[in-house]
């Protein structure tokens, strides 16, 4: 058996070899040894799952990091049936979109050395490691190392384009952001080390029961160590009050947004949560809570997502509501319906946004929908993935996203039946129906809106990616399909989009179990915990709604698509409704202030204090030197009276 | 006589060679004043080295110690005034003056 | 000058059963000479009669060390300092030709009040002190591993002829030669650097 680690270390060989090397290779070489490495750790971890992931995991050791005291933190890798799947996600994705990445960024206008291409695939590459090694990690010590690693790939990436100031501040921005969430994520593991005394996962969850006793307990027990981690998931997985960064991270180049912002990244939190099942069980208050916060995020990203007119920023909004849902299944308890809408929403988020870097390159640079339209005739491929991926996305039967999402909206009626609170869960559920409904309408919208109609973009256009500039503009060439090399992984992530959804078939009576490979592959890591809440009964009339929703909410949106070509749903006005300007009236302006007041405090005190003190021995120097007066008599006056007091002193001792 | 009386000269007569080096400014003059401090603590040795050996119960060849040490004193001292005229001298030649007053470059 | 001692010791037979003694007078006399040779030195404005003065003091001292009981401290007073040192004195004047009194002496500043009253100050606390016979204790500890003309424990008679020689030359040079050994070889090195450190310093052109 191949060692596990290799699944981290091959990318980072990537990231070495790319980096230090990659501008001194062809531009192509660069990007193919990086699609190599990420291709080759998938297939380790193809391996390993097809060797036979056992109900139990697989665990590594590769040294140990830290040993103080009682406190000891292992390198060690665990390879169970959850991070199996989160595993081959993430590098059977990502191989795809460095593939696609090849084509993408060969052309960028910004890369006058042609030292950058290789820079984009080492910074990838990194991501790839660290992301890995966070789903592989068996503490949350290792966890979060791999954590802060893909925040910190996701500033170089975003900010790939550094000299634009928009990417810069959003690089910043997303990062920040994030800090705050790992502020959660860290005061929640110093709890749990407080309490049992590891940070190892199969430690902490066979003593969760301690979570609740002692000094932890008093201070608030399971359900305040849940919500720290909690904290710490929303930053990552852009949640309310953590969601700013997500739609300004699209400044970043496209396969940047299809990779870490849909597919991987913003996914961690959701696996963290699944992750800590165990604890989060035990503070049934923090997924009441979550499930409110999902729903909430869910239905607020979903309305603004109408109100934006960037291909881009549609995505972005829809990315945050999708994760939405995601949080509000975790806090229904249904932790394998979560892990079933990553797996989904990965492939057709990330067909969509890879779609839509298709034709922003096409059409050399534009994002602005209203620009386009017409484009189906003339690049098949890309209107063919991105029609059935929007579909996915919808919640149409029979794609993968109705499977998921429906399955979520369910879970969390159940919940409320299971747990006695029925009131909330069900309003928690009907703004999931609510949701659903506006994302099938805002997706067909956007589809038709880029697709079908009448072509509204410049005929001066060319070729380029969203960086480029000036200098080709009396080029005027017409859109076109994109090379193969970007269009295969289109092709590839729409199949899934199309089929991933009969992995996970509700649980109707009669349907054969082969179509619920994925719940019963998952099962056994969340057996032990709960048995009823993974396989609850699913309420056929929810499905049927769920249904009609779905195709309705698509061929509506698309209608209006075709009628309000020209603008958004909204009008522009509520783009403006967001979080961000509560944070820079409330925060950012304390924050400046207490700056300024400590920059105040260290100029003039602390700078008063030291070149005061220069200045009293310059001062004191200039007093002291007057009894030099070069009078050999004062001198010797001087002698006689030191002399005298000595005496005097003799007296009178 | 009682010893104190001729400690008495000393102490006077060390605090008039003390006036005569600050009130001076003749440097030949200041140095002839030190000598005459010398002289006052020579004469202080030589009485209290008198005096232990009247005391009686101390041995003689200890009680000398005095008056060696006087011995020493005028050693140095001629010693002393040979280098410290040397210097006037030196001094003489550079500012034409033995006026203490006069050497009054060091000022700040 | 044995004029005087003569004359003195004539007058102290004629006054044998009187207080004043040939000692107090011989005393008075000395420090007489003393104190007004020794003001005078620092008064005059001619150098060389304070050069001078400075020798008529150095010869009252020589008769203080006389009646102190050390007659060849007393020789060695006169040869080398009224001899030889005030003789150098003399002719370092006279080479700078500055045997002229000079202009004015005038004091800087607030040297003169100051001096005269530190000058009193001192004299009174070097009096107090040095005539308290409270302050002139006999020296304490072990004394130093010397040679001795007499043992610690001799007879009363035995000590007095020890101490018929104090002052002797040949007390001096027993004590010079066996305790202080080294400082009299280091002050032969003295000698030499002084000589050395006077042609140096004299020179019109190293």
């Amino acid at each position: 058996m191949l060692p596990l680690w290799l699944i981290i270390a091959l990318p980072l060989l990537g990231f070495v070899v790319t980096g230090l090397f990659g501008a001194k290779m062809p531009k192509p070489a660069a990007g193919a040894i990086a699609s190599l490495m990420v291709g080759a750790a998938f297939v380790v971890a193809l391996l390993h799952v097809l060797g036979g992931v056992p109900e139990k995991a697989i665990s590594e050791s590769v040294y140990t990091w830290i040993q103080i005291g009682n406190f000891k933190v292992d390198v060690s890798l665990l390879l169970d049936r959850l991070s199996a799947v989160m595993i081959l996600i993430v590098t059977g994705i990502g191989f795809l979109i460095h593939v696609y990445s090849i084509g993408y960024m060969a052309h960028d206008h910004n890369d006058l050395e042609g030292t950058r291409y290789a820079r984009f695939f080492s910074y990838l590459n990194l991501f790839i490691a660290f992301m890995a090694l966070l789903v592989l990690a068996d503490n949350y010590l290792l966890m979060f190392v791999g954590w802060e690693g893909v925040g910190l790939c996701s500033y170089f990436l975003i900010g790939f384009w550094f000299e634009r100031e928009d990417a810069a501040e959003a690089s910043k921005k997303a990062f920040i952001v994030n800090r705050i969430g790992d502020f959660g994520f860290l005061l929640g593991m110093l709890l749990i080390f407080l309490a049992v005394g590891s940070l190892n996962y199969q430690e902490v969850f066979a003593k969760v029961g301690e979570l609740d006793s002692g000094t932890v307990g008093a201070l608030g027990g399971a359900t305040l160590i849940t919500l720290l981690l909690a904290l710490g998931a929303a930053g990552k997985s852009a949640q309310i009050p953590l969601y700013t960064w997500l739609p300004d991270a699209m400044a970043g180049p496209t396969p940047v947004s299809a990779l870490i912002h849909a597919a991987t990244m913003v996914t961690a939190g959701v696996y963290m949560c699944a992750r800590s099942s165990v604890l989060f069980e035990a503070a049934p208050t923090t997924k009441l809570i979550l499930c409110g916060i999902g729903a909430a995020t869910a239905l607020f990203a979903g309305l603004t997502a109408l109100a934006h007119t960037d291909i881009k920023k549609v995505l972005a909004y829809s990315t945050v509501s999708q994760l939405g849902f995601m949080f509000m299944a975790v806090g229904a308890g249904a932790y394998i319906v979560a892990i079933f809408h990553v797996f989904t929403h990965a492939f057709f988020k990330a067909c969509l946004f890879l779609g839509a870097g298709s034709v922003i390159h096409a059409l050399g640079g534009e994002q602005d929908m209203r620009k386009m339209g017409g484009l189906a005739a003339r690049m098949k491929t890309t209107n063919l993935t991105f029609m059935l991926s929007g579909l996915a996305l919808a919640g149409a039967i029979p794609f993968a996203g109705f499977f998921s999402k429906d399955e979520i909206i369910g879970s969390v009626f159940a919940a409320g039946q299971a747990a006695g609170t029925n009131g909330i869960y069900a309003i928690f559920g009907s703004i999931g129906l609510l949701t659903a409904l506006i994302t099938a309408i805002y997706t067909g919208r956007q589809y038709s809106q880029v697709f079908l109609g009448e072509s509204r973009w410049n005929a001066t256009q060319h070729h380029g990616t969203e960086a480029s500039d000036d200098k080709h503009a009396h080029h005027s060439v017409e859109p076109h399909e994109s090379p193969a090399v970007m269009t295969i992984p289109l092709i590839i992530l729409a199949v899934g989009a199309v089929f991933a959804g009969f992995l996970g078939f509700p649980n109707l009576p009669g349907v054969p179990e082969s179509l619920h490979g994925f719940a019963n592959f998952l099962a056994p890591v969340f057996a032990s915990e709960h048995g009823e809440h993974a396989e609850h009964k699913a309420n056929v009339v929810l499905l049927l709604i769920g249904a009609i929703i779905g195709w309705g909410g698509w061929i509506f949106g698309r209608g209006l698509g075709l009628k309000q070509a020209e603008s958004a749903f909204w009008p522009e006005s509520m783009s403006a409704l967001s979080l961000d300007k509560v944070y820079n009236n409330t925060i950012v302006k304390l924050g400046y202030a207490l700056a300024m007041a400590v920059r105040w405090i260290d100029e003039n005190i602390v700078d008063g204090i030291v070149n005061g003190v220069g200045i009293l021995v310059g001062q004191s120097a200039a007093s002291l030197r007057l009894t030099q007066t070069s009078f050999v008599r004062n001198y010797a006056l001087a002698m006689a009276v030191g002399g005298a007091m000595i005496l005097a002193y003799f007296l009178t001792s | 006589m009682p010893t104190h009386y001729y400690l008495a000269i000393s102490a006077a007569l060390f605090t008039i060679g003390v006036m005569g080096v600050l009130l001076r400014r003749n440097a030949i003059v200041i140095f002839m004043c030190i000598e005459l401090m010398l002289n006052a603590a020579n004469l202080a040795f030589v009485a209290t080295a008198r005096h232990f050996a009247l005391a009686g119960n101390i041995d003689p060849a200890r009680a000398m110690s005095g008056q060696v040490f006087v011995f020493f004193v005028m050693t140095v001292a001629a010693a002393e005034v040979a280098v410290g005229l040397a210097i006037i001298v030196a001094l003489f030649r550079n500012r034409s003056s033995i006026d203490v007053d006069d050497v009054n470059l060091l000022k700040y | 000058m044995t004029v005087f001692i003569e004359a003195a010791a004539l007058l102290a037979q004629l006054l044998e059963e009187s207080v004043l003694t040939a000692d107090s007078l011989l005393f008075g006399f000395a420090s007489l000479l003393v104190i007004a040779s020794a003001l005078m030195v620092v008064l005059t404005r001619h150098p060389v009669y304070s050069a001078l003065f400075l020798v008529l003091t150095f010869i009252g001292l020589s008769v203080f060390f006389l009646q102190l009981g050390a007659p060849f401290l007393a020789a060695v007073q006169v040869i080398v300092y009224a001899g030889a040192i005030m003789v150098l004195f003399v002719f370092v004047i006279m080479l700078l030709g500055e045997d002229k009194p000079m202009a004015s002496e005038q004091s800087r500043g607030a040297h003169l009040p100051l001096g005269i009253i530190f000058g009193l100050l001192t004299v009174l606390m070097l009096g107090y002190l040095m005539t308290n016979p409270s302050q002139l204790k006999a020296p304490q500890g072990q004394p130093p591993k010397v040679h001795t003309l007499v043992s610690a424990n001799a007879t009363d008679s035995e000590k007095a002829a020890a101490y018929a020689e104090f002052g002797s030359v040949r007390a001096i040079g027993n004590t010079l030669f066996t305790d202080y050994l080294f400082a009299f070889e280091a002050t032969s090195i003295v000698l030499l650097v002084a000589m050395v450190g006077v042609v140096v310093l004299a020179k019109k052109r190293l």
